[in-house]
């Protein structure tokens, strides 16, 4: 298995490939009788995969425009797509979105052929990360059925804080490849 | 529940955890000898979850009663 690359220096901008901790993805916000309900989905990692020049073009044009306010934001990006990390050892017993009452599958142990697969990203669906020991995440799977966005701007306002490292460009347009491949499939209709 | 029923899920978390500060030790390259706190071993534990937030409105008018 080939340990991922990865760099824990932190660039000025959001970079593909960038680990980030304790990122929320709003589910709902709805007002009834004078009560707010907000629900939000809080995981532990996830990795940027929005397009790579994307980012720096944004972050590009928002400097451009601190320069010259009257340049248009044409670059300017609303929100970034990240995908949560799962840790392996409870994706592999299924339980990994178990505090969201979703029960994964848990017939795949790392010995069977299926697992070694995952474990080999030789399952599309599946990306696993085995991390050097200098980064302090345990090894984790990408599940490509699971991504979400987070605004730009809140993802630039904690990245201070919450980042953890970034994928080296290699692997990371390895894992935006593949990603792009799985959510670009298409099912065709069996009869 | 009864004591045994009791006894028998305090030993699976402790085998549990047991088994997870293993593995975390593996990982950090910490010598056998060394104690992790279970608290400081934040990352093979976590998973998402869901957080849900409820606030009762005021508005501006009710502040000034």
């Amino acid at each position: 298995m080939i340990v991922t690359r990865v760099s824990k220096s932190r660039s000025k901008s959001i970079r593909q490939g960038d680990i980030y901790r304790n990122i929320e993805c709003l589910e709902y916000i709805r007002e009834e009788k004078g009560i707010l309900e907000i629900s939000k989905i809080s995981y532990p990692y996830v990795m940027v995969l929005s397009q790579a020049c994307d980012l720096r073009y944004d972050y590009q044009n928002r400097k451009d425009i601190e320069i010259n306010p009257g340049k248009t934001q044409d670059k300017h990006l609303i929100s970034a797509l990240v995908v949560p990390l799962f840790n392996a050892g409870q994706f592999i017993r299924g339980e990994h979105l178990s505090e969201l009452k979703l029960r994964m599958r848990s017939d795949m142990g790392w010995d069977s052929t299926e697992g070694k697969k995952v474990m080999n990203n030789q399952l599309p669906r599946f990306h696993y990360l085995k991390f050097p020991n200098e980064v302090n995440i345990v090894d984790s799977v990408l599940d490509f059925k699971h991504f979400f966005t987070i605004s730009i701007e809140v993802l630039y306002r904690v990245r201070r804080k919450n980042f953890v490292c970034t994928v080296s460009p290699l692997f990371r347009e390895e894992i935006s490849d593949r990603f792009a491949f799985y959510v670009a499939r298409i099912g065709l209709p069996e009869s | 529940m009864d004591e045994r029923k009791s006894d028998n899920i305090a030993d699976v978390i402790e085998k549990e955890t047991s088994h997870m500060l293993s593995a975390v030790k593996a990982k950090l390259d910490v010598p056998d000898y060394m104690e992790i706190e279970p608290d400081r071993v934040f990352h093979p534990l976590l998973k998402p979850k869901r957080i849900i937030i409820r606030a009762t409105i005021i508005h501006d008018s009710d502040k000034s009663k």
